[in-house]
C-alpha cells in the first residue's frame, strides 16, 4: 500500500468507527468523507513530512548562494577539493597547457574564485529538488506553501473536535435527567412525609403514636441523607460540567449522577413500604 | 467546481457544524446550570419543608398527651 495513503485510509475507518458507534454524527461524517475525497488527499502524508521538515532543509532558488548554510571553512575546503580534482583530470595543466601550481600556491590568489564556482554548483544543484545532505531525487516536485497543507492538516482536527463536543452535550443530557429524577423523588418524599405523619396523628394518642412518629422519622433520614449526598455531588459537579475538555470525565459524573437518582428512587420506594407496613402494625396495636 | 470552490465548500460545512456545535453546547451548559440551581433549591426547600411539618406533628402531638387518653 502507498503510504502516503495510510493517514487518509486511518482517518476514514476512524470516521467510519465513529458513526457505528455514536461519536461521529452524520453531518461530521459528510464533511470528513469531502475532506477525504477532496483532489490531492494522497498527498496529506508529504505534505505533514514538509510542514514538519527543519528550515535549514529549504531548497535555494538558482544563483543564490549559502542558502543551505554551509560554514566558510568547508565552502573553501571543497574549492580545494575540486581544484585538486581539476589538477588530476588535466595531469595537472591548465587550460592552455602550462603547469598549474598547487591548491596551497595557488589559494590566495584564486581561491576566492573557486570558493564562488564551488557556492555556485551547490545552489545550482539545491534548486533542482535535491538535498546536499541526503538522497537524491531529481524529480522532486516542489513542496506546496504551507498554507495549504495547514488547512488539510486543520480540518480533521476540526471534524474530531465535533466529536468531542457531541459526547459532553450527551453527558451534560444524562447529568441534566438524573438531577430532574432526583428533584421530582424529593417532592415525593415532601408528600409521603407529610401524609403518612398526618396518618400517625390519627392514632390514639400516646407512646405508640409518639414512637411511631420517631421511628419513622428515623426511616426517613436515611433517605434524606441519600438526597443530601446526592446534592453535594451536584454542586462539586458544576464545575467539571461548564467545562470543553476530554468527554470522558463528564460521562463519569452523568453515571455517577444516574446512579445517585436510581439509588434515590429505590430508597423512597422502600420507606413507602416502610410506611404502609407502619401504619398497618400500629393499626394493629391494642 | 474547481479546487478551490471545493474546499472552500468543506470548509464551510465544517465551519457550520463546529459552530453550531460549540454554540449548542454553550446552550448545553447554560440550561445545565440552570437544572442544578434547580436541584440545590428543591434540596433546601424539602429540608425546609420536612422541618416545619415535624415542628407541627410535634405541637400536635404534644396537644394530644396534656389532653390525656381518649
Amino acid at each position: 500500500m502507498n503510504p502516503a495513503l495510510l493517514l487518509p485510509v486511518i482517518f476514514g475507518v476512524a470516521l467510519l468507527v465513529g458513526a457505528f458507534t455514536g461519536h461521529v454524527t452524520p453531518e461530521q461524517l459528510a464533511a470528513g468523507a469531502a475532506l477525504l475525497l477532496v483532489p490531492g488527499a494522497d498527498r496529506f502524508a508529504p505534505l505533514l513530512r514538509q510542514l514538519l521538515r527543519p528550515a535549514g532543509g529549504a531548497p535555494a532558488a538558482p544563483g543564490q548562494p549559502g542558502l543551505l548554510a554551509l560554514p566558510t571553512e568547508e565552502v573553501h575546503r571543497l574549492a580545494g577539493v575540486a581544484y585538486e580534482s581539476y589538477a588530476a583530470a588535466t595531469g595537472g595543466k591548465t587550460f592552455d597547457g602550462r603547469p598549474m601550481p598547487t591548491w596551497e600556491e595557488a589559494r590566495e590568489r584564486i581561491g576566492h574564485a573557486w570558493a564562488a564556482a564551488v557556492t555556485g554548483v551547490i545552489a545550482d544543484h539545491a534548486s533542482r529538488g535535491a538535498l546536499l545532505c541526503g538522497s537524491h531525487h531529481p524529480d522532486r516536485l516542489a513542496p506546496p506553501r504551507p498554507p495549504g497543507g495547514l488547512l488539510l492538516l486543520l480540518l480533521p482536527l476540526l471534524a474530531l473536535g465535533c466529536a468531542n463536543i457531541e459526547r459532553r452535550n450527551a453527558a451534560r443530557e444524562v447529568f441534566m435527567q438524573a438531577q430532574e429524577q432526583q428533584t421530582a423523588a424529593l417532592r415525593e418524599l415532601q408528600t409521603l412525609s407529610a401524609a403518612h405523619q398526618a396518618a400517625l396523628l390519627r392514632l390514639p394518642a400516646g407512646p405508640v403514636a409518639v414512637k411511631a412518629v420517631v421511628d419513622f422519622r428515623a426511616r426517613r433520614q436515611q433517605t434524606v441523607d441519600l438526597s443530601s449526598k446526592a446534592a453535594d455531588a451536584a454542586r462539586a459537579a458544576q464545575v467539571e460540567l461548564g467545562l470543553r475538555g476530554p468527554p470522558e470525565g463528564l460521562e463519569a459524573l452523568a453515571r455517577a449522577a444516574g446512579a445517585a437518582a436510581g439509588a434515590l428512587a429505590d430508597d423512597l420506594a422502600a420507606l413507602k413500604r416502610y410506611a404502609a407496613q407502619q401504619l398497618e402494625t400500629a393499626g394493629g396495636a391494642p | 467546481m474547481n479546487l478551490g470552490a471545493l474546499v472552500s465548500e468543506v470548509l464551510s460545512v465544517v465551519a457550520g457544524a463546529v459552530s453550531g456545535e460549540i454554540k449548542s453546547e454553550g446552550e448545553a451548559i447554560a440550561r445545565l446550570q440552570v437544572i442544578i440551581k434547580q436541584r440545590l433549591a428543591a434540596q433546601q426547600t424539602m429540608l425546609a419543608a420536612l422541618q416545619a411539618d415535624d415542628a407541627e406533628v410535634d405541637r400536635r402531638l404534644a396537644l394530644g398527651a396534656g389532653e390525656g387518653p381518649k
